[in-house]
C-alpha cells in the first residue's frame, strides 16, 4: 500500500528552493494585475467611447482573447513570435505578456459593464457644466463604475493569480514548476502538491477577502 | 637533489597540463566555421536548456549556495563555455519545450536528458554521450502487477501502461506491448509515478538508473523485469544524448569532440549522480 503523506520534510528541506518559485509566482500576478487593470479601463474606455472604427478592433480584440486558452497564447508568444519576427522572449517575460493579453479583455468587459451602468444624465450634466468629456470620464464616471465592479474585478485577480500556474509549461520556475522539479527528484508529488494547494489558497484568499471588504466600505460611492 | 627533482616534476605536470589544455582547447572551429560558435562568442554566453533529469542532470533544490545544477550534463556545460570563454547560462526548459526551444534559438544546447525518435531527428540533432535501458513499475497491491512474473505478462489487454508524451517510450511500447492499452500523459517529472500511485494506470516506464531512487522514496513497487531489481535491464536501449539545431555541422563536430575527450569524466559524474539517489534521505 502507498502512503499518503507521510513525509513532509520534502517540503521543509527544500523551503528555500520552494520560496524561490514563490517569489517568482508573486512577482508575475502583481505584474499581471497591474498590467491587466490599466490595460482592461483604456479598453473598456476606447470600446465606450471610441469612434466606430476603434470600437471595432477593441471587439475583436476582446473576443479573440476570450475564445483563446491561455495556453495557447502563452506557447505562441513563446515560441511562435521568435519564429515570426526574430525576436525571442525569455519565459517570465512570454507568460507576463500572454496573462496580460487574456486577462485585459475580460478586464475591459468587467470595466464595462461598470461604466454602461452610469446613467448617461452624468456625462449629460458634465458637458452642460462645460467639463470635457476626458474629464467626466475620469473624474465622474470611472470612480463611480470601478468601485461598482470591484466583486467581479476580485475574481479575475484571483483568476489571474491560479493561471500563474499555467506558466510552468514554457518552464518558468514558478511556484509549480519548482514543486513539479521536485516532485521528480523525490517521487512524494502527493505531499509536495498538497502543500502546493494549501499555499495557493493562502496566497489568494486573502487578497479576494480584502477585495470584498474594500467594496463593502466604499460600496455607497458608487451609487448614483 | 630532492627540491630539485620536485621542481622539475611540478613544471612537467604544470607543461602536461597546459598541453592538454592547448589540444584540448583546438578543437575549438575557428571564426567563420561555425556561426552558432561566433555568435555565442559575441554573446559571451552558453544558453543550456536545463530539466531536471536524474542523474543526467540533477537540479541541487537544498542547495543555498553554489551551483545550482550538477550532472554530466551540467559538467559538460561548463566545460564548452570555458573552452569558448563565456559563461553558462542555464535557461528552463519543460518535456514539452526542451525540443522545440531549439528551433526557436531560445537556447544554444539542451543538456537534459534528450533521446533521439524518428520526429525529433527531423528537427534537431543529438551528440550522443550515453545510454540507458527501460524498466516498468507498477504498484504491488494491484492484482494485475500482482499476477506478472515477466515483462512479457505485461502485454495484455487488461494492462494499462503509461508514458510520456514525445518520449522514446512511446513508440518502444506500442511494438513490446502491442495488446496493452498504451496512454501518454503531459508532465515534466522523470516517470508518470502520478498515473501509478493514482491508480489510472497499471504500469509506467522508468530508466534503469532511475528505479534505485524510485524504490527508496516510493514503497510497494514492483518493478519489471525482475531480475537483480530489474538494474540488468536489457529492454529498450536508449541513446543518451545533448541536443542542438539542425544544420550545425561544425557546432555538433565541435561538440562530440568535447564529449569524447570528457567521456571518462561524463561516465562518473553519472554514476555519482547514481549512488546519490540512491543515498538520499
Amino acid at each position: 500500500m502507498v502512503d499518503f503523506m507521510t513525509d513532509l520534510s520534502v517540503v521543509y528541506d527544500n523551503w528555500r528552493y520552494l520560496g524561490g518559485g514563490l517569489l517568482v509566482t508573486v512577482c508575475l500576478w502583481v505584474s499581471a494585475v497591474v498590467l491587466v487593470t490599466i490595460s482592461g479601463i483604456l479598453l473598456a474606455v476606447a470600446r465606450t467611447y471610441g469612434p466606430p472604427w476603434l470600437v471595432r478592433i477593441v471587439a475583436f480584440y476582446v473576443d479573440t482573447m476570450r475564445s483563446t486558452p491561455l495556453l495557447v497564447i502563452m506557447v505562441l508568444a513563446y515560441f511562435a513570435l521568435p519564429l515570426a519576427v526574430g525576436v525571442t522572449i525569455p519565459a517570465f517575460p512570454a507568460a507576463l505578456l500572454a496573462l496580460t493579453l487574456e486577462a485585459s479583455a475580460y478586464a475591459c468587459e468587467i470595466a464595462r459593464a461598470g461604466i454602461s451602468s452610469i446613467r448617461a444624465g452624468q456625462m449629460s450634466a458634465g458637458l452642460a457644466l462645460g467639463m470635457s468629456k476626458a474629464q467626466i470620464i475620469r473624474k465622474v464616471i470611472l470612480p463611480q463604475a470601478l468601485i461598482r465592479v470591484l466583486p467581479p474585478y476580485g475574481t479575475l485577480v484571483a483568476g489571474i493569480g491560479k493561471n500563474t500556474a499555467v506558466a510552468s509549461v514554457i518552464a518558468v520556475p514558478d511556484f509549480l514548476q519548482q514543486s513539479t522539479v521536485l516532485s521528480s527528484q523525490t517521487f512524494q508529488p502527493t505531499e509536495i502538491f498538497t502543500s502546493a494547494l494549501v499555499i495557493y489558497f493562502i496566497l489568494i484568499f486573502p487578497v479576494t477577502r480584502m477585495i470584498d471588504l474594500l467594496y463593502r466600505k466604499v460600496e455607497r460611492l458608487g451609487r448614483s | 637533489m630532492l627540491n630539485k627533482s620536485l621542481s622539475t616534476l611540478t613544471a612537467a605536470a604544470c607543461l602536461t597540463t597546459t598541453l592538454c589544455q592547448a589540444s584540448f582547447a583546438a578543437d575549438v572551429p575557428a571564426p567563420g566555421q561555425s556561426p552558432r560558435i561566433d555568435a555565442i562568442k559575441a554573446s559571451g554566453k552558453l544558453r543550456v536548456g536545463v530539466l531536471n533529469n536524474p542523474p543526467f542532470l540533477v537540479e541541487k533544490t537544498g542547495a543555498a549556495s553554489g551551483d545550482a545544477w550538477d550532472g554530466p550534463g551540467w559538467i559538460f556545460a561548463k566545460q564548452v563555455a570555458k573552452e569558448l570563454g563565456v559563461t553558462v547560462d542555464p535557461v528552463r526548459v519543460s518535456n514539452e519545450t526542451k525540443v522545440a526551444i531549439l528551433n526557436s534559438n531560445g537556447v544554444d544546447i539542451t543538456v537534459t536528458l534528450l533521446g533521439p525518435t524518428p520526429e525529433r531527428l527531423k528537427v534537431i540533432d543529438f551528440v550522443d554521450y550515453s545510454a540507458t535501458h527501460q524498466c516498468l513499475y507498477g504498484l504491488a497491491s494491484n492484482p494485475v502487477i500482482a499476477r506478472a512474473k515477466t515483462v512479457n505478462d505485461l502485454n495484455s489487454p487488461d494492462v494499462e501502461l503509461s508514458f510520456i508524451i514525445g518520449t522514446p517510450q512511446e513508440q518502444w511500447l506500442k511494438e513490446r506491448f502491442p495488446k496493452a492499452k498504451i496512454k501518454g500523459v503531459v508532465t515534466s517529472s522523470t516517470t508518470p509515478i502520478e498515473e501509478i500511485m493514482a491508480r489510472r494506470s497499471d504500469a509506467a516506464t522508468i530508466q534503469t538508473v532511475q528505479v534505485p531512487g524510485l524504490q527508496r522514496k516510493v514503497k510497494g513497487l514492483k518493478v519489471f523485469p525482475q531480475e537483480n531489481n530489474c538494474l540488468d535491464s536489457k529492454e529498450e536501449p536508449q541513446t543518451v544524448a545533448f541536443g542542438i539545431d539542425k544544420n550545425q555541422a561544425a557546432f555538433k563536430k565541435y561538440l562530440q569532440s568535447v564529449v569524447a575527450e570528457m567521456s571518462g569524466q561524463l561516465k562518473s559524474s553519472e554514476n555519482k549522480m547514481t549512488a546519490e539517489m540512491v543515498n538520499a534521505r
